[in-house]
């Protein structure tokens, strides 16, 4: 066994014993599996929520885009680095707060809270889940095809280990294993990349000298407009772009919930700082690597590689094997979020809510553990037998995600005329726009990305429908008084909670269960 | 009423002078928190008490290589449920009209019958664990504990108001236990019911 794969073995042991650490802190009923008991703080919400977003794709997609676009790829870089402090800033005090008034365990349940009707759970749970498979089993491919590169055992194997490391972990822990292991991650995904990026700075002989090698390839790739330069710009993608990473993640449910897992309201605050911190630090290096790549590996097949490769270049073994497990930490942190979000949403938002609403803590969690399984199972047989380009999968996922959820998630927590059938026709619009548009090829025909148009057409939907629905379907009255006291600073006052008092169990008197 | 309880004697668990405390919401208040899980609902709102071992507690901490203890240190009111054992730290002092002993051990005996009741010593030894717990939570490794009832007494009786709701509107009925505190709320039973009025099964 070389020395990569000793780190890799090293590191997935280490996730593992984390998630077997947790078990026995986090997944006593049904809020301590789901939201870890809503007590994690700044840190770990901050890290969590970066880690779990940005994903394989930070180490795979980045480079690539980088490595064939140049300086243009910096527009992802934009929207990702302000996504985290737009995500704490708009949402993240507000959602803690009002999901915890209207007693709310997971992000799809708090649109049904909010937005008082059984069609919003029986429409965003389907959209969610089927978007989130799609995008878990791309994190499952790169997971195997990362661990093939690294140790050379087949494909089949390493995506079966890969698979398997995640189940196991998210199956014992619930949310804590994942806040935490998420957290490990982050760290672990940030000094792998610092490393690979000043590596790469040794070997070039620092940026100015680099840039100007770029530059003797094609002038074009050091400007923000493309290899082709301003004359072939396609200003409705370069919007598109911006529009994913920054505002569009708002509306990722596995992203969400982080806000609800949040300690106290006020962790938003000190959160965004850190989410910041660690987005300048992290986001603009894969970009640059990849850009630089093309210097010291100019005949690279496979773009995707781009970063790996140049680890692979620059760095002694045990480094290149260090990064790797980064590489792994990205793919297997959004991979273990996405599966519990899928298992959730099955346990609470499906199964509690349609089939069996009496069941108790346990076969809820038992059924969250059923799901992530189940989903395993699926994603590994299509990602072992045909699997589907990665790249292309995840952008669309995501971007259907983000044009169906963002401004229902948005005008939740700040308009308190957004009521349910706005919100019902924005989420239906917003996929069925953003999906329509990919479906029919009208992207290259018009410039225009399908998160413009899904976003421009579910913001539309849910401001118009409201408006023109206010007096036949009015915000009910529990609903404005919880988004009243979602404004103030402080305490929650206990007759807005509409969750019950689990305490006062133990107070009820003897015979008052009985009719 | 049974001479055993458990482990300890039923004089164990007696009390003298507890606190009957005041509900800090109305009986309309209870109701509308009621109506607000079922719109509409015709109810019948009775006020119940439930039985807690009050500890006054003042914990004091001191450095790893001090002897002494320094400072007044800080007190905490830590209720623990005289039926289910559980504790909690109460952020305000009891205050109430004081009881015959006979009122506290009428409650406790309704409930003795179910199940085994935990005993003074343990309901104390419970009230110190949490409040070790809490302190622990916020200060140094390290640092020394030292726990001591605030007044000089042991563990007091406090019966806590609820309100205990039942009533029906046309398609559910229900009995919901309302804080009497905080106006929060537990549902005891819900039944759907069909046109005419009666429970599904």
């Amino acid at each position: 066994m070389n020395i990569e794969t000793w780190f890799l073995v090293i590191y997935f042991v280490a996730m593992a014993a984390i998630g077997v650490a947790t078990l026995k802190m986090g997944n006593k009923d049904s809020e301590g599996f789901l939201l870890g008991g809503r007590s994690l703080g700044p840190a770990v919400t901050a890290l969590r929520l970066q880690s779990s977003s940005m994903s394989g794709y930070m180490f795979l997609g980045a480079g690539s885009l980088a490595y064939t676009k140049g300086y243009f790829s910096l527009w992802y870089a934009m929207g990702d680095i302000g996504g985290g402090v737009l995500n704490l800033s708009i949402l993240g005090r507000r959602m803690r707060k009002l999901s915890q008034i209207l007693g709310s365990l997971t992000s799809i349940e708090y649109l049904e809270h909010r937005y008082p009707s059984r069609w919003i759970r029986a429409i965003a749970a389907p959209i969610a889940v089927a978007c989130i498979f799609f995008y878990v089993m791309t994190q499952f491919i790169a997971g195997g095809r990362g661990l093939e590169m690294v140790t050379g055992i087949p494909y089949a194997w390493a995506l079966l280990i890969a698979v398997g490391v995640i189940v196991f972990y998210t199956f014992l822990g619930g949310y804590l294993a994942v806040a935490y292991t998420d957290f490990v991650q982050a760290i672990i995904m940030l000094i792998g990349m610092l490393w690979i990026l000043i590596g790469t700075m040794q070997a070039i002989g620092g940026w100015t000298v680099g840039n100007e090698a770029v530059g003797e390839i094609n002038p074009n790739l050091l400007t923000m407009w493309g290899p082709d330069g301003i004359e072939s710009v396609q200003w409705g993608v370069i919007i598109g772009a911006v529009l994913v990473f920054s505002i569009g993640y708002m509306g990722w449910p596995h992203v969400n919930v982080s806000h609800m897992a949040m300690k106290r309201p006020s962790v938003a605050r000190t959160a965004s700082m850190y989410a910041t911190g660690f987005n300048l630090l992290f986001i603009p290096a894969p970009y640059i690597v990849g850009v630089m790549a093309l210097i010291l590996l100019p005949t690279l097949d496979n773009p995707e590689l781009a970063v790996f490769q140049v680890a692979d270049t620059v760095l002694p073994d045990f480094a290149v094997g260090i990064v790797m497990a980064g590489i792994m930490a990205a793919i297997m942190s959004t991979a273990d979020a996405l599966l519990l979000q899928s298992g959730t949403i099955a346990s609470q938002d499906l199964f509690r809510r349609f089939v069996k609403p009496d069941m108790t803590d346990r076969q809820s969690v038992w059924i969250s553990r059923f799901t992530v399984l189940i989903l395993a199972i699926i994603g590994y047989w299509v990602a072992v037998n045909d699997p589907p380009s990665v790249a292309e999968v995840a952008i669309f996922a995501t971007t259907v995600l983000g044009a169906a959820f963002v401004p229902v998630y948005v005008a939740a927590a700040w308009w308190k005329r957004a009521n349910v059938p706005g919100a019902i026709v924005s989420m239906i619009l917003g996929t069925v726009s953003s999906v329509g548009w990919q479906l029919a090829g009208l992207v290259d025909s018009t410039g225009i990305d399908p998160m413009g148009i899904g976003i421009v057409c579910s913001t539309l939907a849910i401001i118009i429908v409201s408006l023109a629905t206010q007096r036949s379907h009015p915000v009910p009255e529990h609903v404005l008084a919880a988004l009243e006291e979602t404004e103030k600073i402080g305490a929650i006052p206990a007759h807005l909670l509409a969750g019950q008092n689990d305490a006062l169990a133990g107070q009820v008197p003897k015979g008052a269960g009985e009719k | 009423m049974s001479a055993e309880l458990g482990a300890e004697s039923w004089d164990d668990l007696s009390v003298v002078d507890p606190v009957r405390m005041h509900p800090n919401i109305t009986g309309a208040e209870a109701l509308a928190v009621f109506q607000r899980k079922l719109p509409g609902a015709v109810a019948e709102v009775r006020e119940v008490h439930h039985p807690f071992w009050w500890a006054p507690l003042r914990v004091r901490t001191r450095g790893l290589l001090r002897r002494e203890s320094h400072g007044p240190g800080q007190e905490m009111n830590v209720f623990v449920n005289a039926v289910t054992g559980r504790a909690m730290i109460a952020d305000f002092t009891p205050v109430g009209i004081v009881e015959a002993g006979e009122a506290w051990s009428t409650i406790l005996d309704e409930h003795g019958g179910q199940s085994r009741l935990p005993s003074r010593s343990e309901a104390e030894r419970t009230a110190r664990a949490l409040a070790r717990a809490k302190v622990v939570k916020t200060v140094k490794l390290g640092m020394g504990i030292e726990i001591s009832t605030a007044d000089g007494h042991g563990l007091r009786g406090v019966l806590k108001p609820n309100w205990l709701v039942t009533g029906t509107n046309s398609k559910h009925s229900a009995t919901i236990l309302v804080d009497g505190l905080d106006s929060s709320h537990y549902i005891v039973r819900v039944e759907k019911l069909d046109r005419n009025g009666a429970a599904l099964r």
